[in-house]
């Protein structure tokens, strides 16, 4: 068999000043892999037998793909034969497989290794353990979707007194409805019209539970307490639902909500209720701050960007905040409300932010407050 | 109870399903009656000068049920008032109290509460 080209075992250790080398990977708290062309492990530093582990011999001379998930074994191969082809990798997040089956997760470093003529003799690759960070990161993100849900939780008990009396109106019709049909069936021998009539009214009480059930389901898929789901969602239908749930109780105010939203708007990745709880408590606060005003209208519009972002907008024509409130609006304890505790916009800013995209307070433009979310299409 | 031929119950409530149950609740009853999606349409439609009686939300949009009744007393118009709402407030009962209400009823509300109130107003009017 022909020797393989470029880089061999033999080859480093005669290498000059190898001991040098020898002591660098070895002190290196990086885990540290180097291969030949043929992708054949030559080198397997001791970081690496700490993270993975392999003791250096029982690796060495084995392929590298020996130490790529199954699931993703065509990705880091393709990797591979990138940085064989002469691209330099820095820092990416991927996962390389322990000797017991699980998955380390690990910042990795990439380059080719040239032989003297510049041709790609083999690779170094260069593990950083992250395992800590990705912990911290799973924990930080399971508090925000507490944090998340505390406040869904929250702006129910607020608006509390409002669901009661959105509940109130279908248990009020049923009640009658049930009580009319009990009184037109009550006769001795109820008349064709009579049991015509019955019928009716139980048939209309039915719909007014069904539509008190739905208001309860609303609430309850709202404040049920869950991890962050992230699926494909027509953007509209949530802004629709933020809707109807922020008008839950309103009916008498005289504040109108007008849409404006484009039909063609690609579906998102989102986590619906966490989104829905950010419009909610924008028109939540809109709805506040219009209060007591003889007139007053929300415009929401959706729209899709040149640069790939679904684009939602929240106007309404109440007082508005003042030019050096606008800059604060998402800090926490930020409020002009006497009974707020101003974390509303905070929360609504880290659940933007947590799907890639971004919420700010509009300048200027017609009297009014107005907020601007941006949430990137996939 | 005794069937009512002439007087009317007027209803105002602006919303579909309350006003609509009360109007099969009424006519189960016997009783005639007549139903407004708001205090304007009462205040444009109503036959003026008829007698009857009242039942009346009070949180609507544009004109409350207490603004509605402020303006009927204003136009010395004593008809009957029930007053029937969703959700309660001490202040508001008051000045409807003050307007001479006969009865606040919370919603949801029992019929045999309602009808006896409207025995009494349809009598006494």
């Amino acid at each position: 068999m022909e020797p393989m080209p470029g880089l061999t075992s033999s080859h480093l250790q005669s290498l000059p000043g190898s001991g040098l080398v020898t002591a660098l990977i070895g002190s290196s708290t990086d885990g540290v892999v180097v291969t030949d062309a043929a992708q054949m492990i030559l080198i397997f530093s001791p970081a690496c037998e700490r993270l993975f582990g392999y003791a250096a011999r029982e690796v060495i001379g084995k392929n590298i793909a020996m130490l790529f998930p199954p699931d993703r074994l065509p990705e880091e191969e393709a990797l591979v034969g990138k940085i064989m082809s002469g691209h330099n990798f820095h820092h990416i997040e991927t996962s390389w497989r322990h000797r017991d089956g699980s998955e380390i997760p690990i910042s990795l470093s990439a380059m080719s290794v040239k032989d003297g003529e510049g041709k790609a003799a083999g690779a170094l690759f260069t593990a950083n353990d992250i395992t800590h960070r990705k912990t911290a990161e799973t924990k930080e993100a399971a508090l925000e979707s507490e944090l998340a849900h505390v406040s869904r939780l929250s702006a129910m008990g607020e608006m509390s007194a409002a669901i009661a009396h959105e509940l109130n109106q279908p248990l009020t019709a049923v009640t009658n409805y049930v009580k009319a049909a009990q009184r037109f069936l009550g006769a001795d021998s109820p008349t064709p019209a009579q049991i015509r009539n019955a019928r009716d009214a139980m048939e209309k009480a039915a719909d007014q539970t069904i539509r008190a059930g739905t208001i309860i389901r609303y609430l309850r898929d709202f404040v049920e307490k869950r991890e962050s789901e992230k699926a494909a969602w027509n953007v509209n239908q949530v802004i629709r639902g933020a809707v109807a749930l922020g008008l839950v109780g309103t009916a008498h105010s005289n504040v109108k909500v007008k849409l404006e939203l484009e039909p063609r708007i690609p579906r998102l990745i989102i986590d619906k209720i966490q989104i829905q709880q950010v419009l909610l408590n924008l028109i939540r606060n809109a709805i506040e701050a219009m209060a007591g005003m003889e007139k007053g209208e929300i415009h929401i519009s959706s729209a899709v960007t040149e640069d790939r972002y679904a684009e939602i907008t929240i106007r309404d024509t109440g007082p508005g905040f003042l030019p050096e409130m606008a800059g604060k609006l998402f800090h926490a304890f930020a409020t002009t409300k006497r009974d707020g505790l101003g974390i509303g916009l905070k929360i609504c800013q880290s659940i933007i932010e947590a799907h890639g995209g971004s919420i700010r307070a509009l300048p200027g433009g017609p009297p009014g407050a107005s907020f601007r979310i941006r949430l990137p299409l996939p | 109870m005794a069937s009512y031929s002439d007087p009317l119950v007027y209803v105002v409530d602006d919303n579909r399903a309350v006003r609509d149950s009360l109007v099969s609740l009424l006519t189960s009853n016997g009783i005639a009656v007549r139903s407004f999606a708001s205090a304007k349409d009462f205040l444009t439609r109503r036959a003026q000068g008829a007698s009857g009686c009242l039942i009346l939300d009070l949180y609507m949009p544009e004109l409350s049920g207490l603004e509605l009744l402020r303006l009927l007393r204003a136009r010395g118009n004593r008809i009957p008032v029930i007053a029937i709402s969703g959700r309660r407030d001490g202040v508001l009962d008051a000045a409807l109290t003050r307007e001479g209400v006969m009865a606040i009823l919370s919603k949801p509300f029992d019929d045999k509460e309602l009808l006896g109130l409207i025995d009494r107003a349809l009598r006494i009017h």
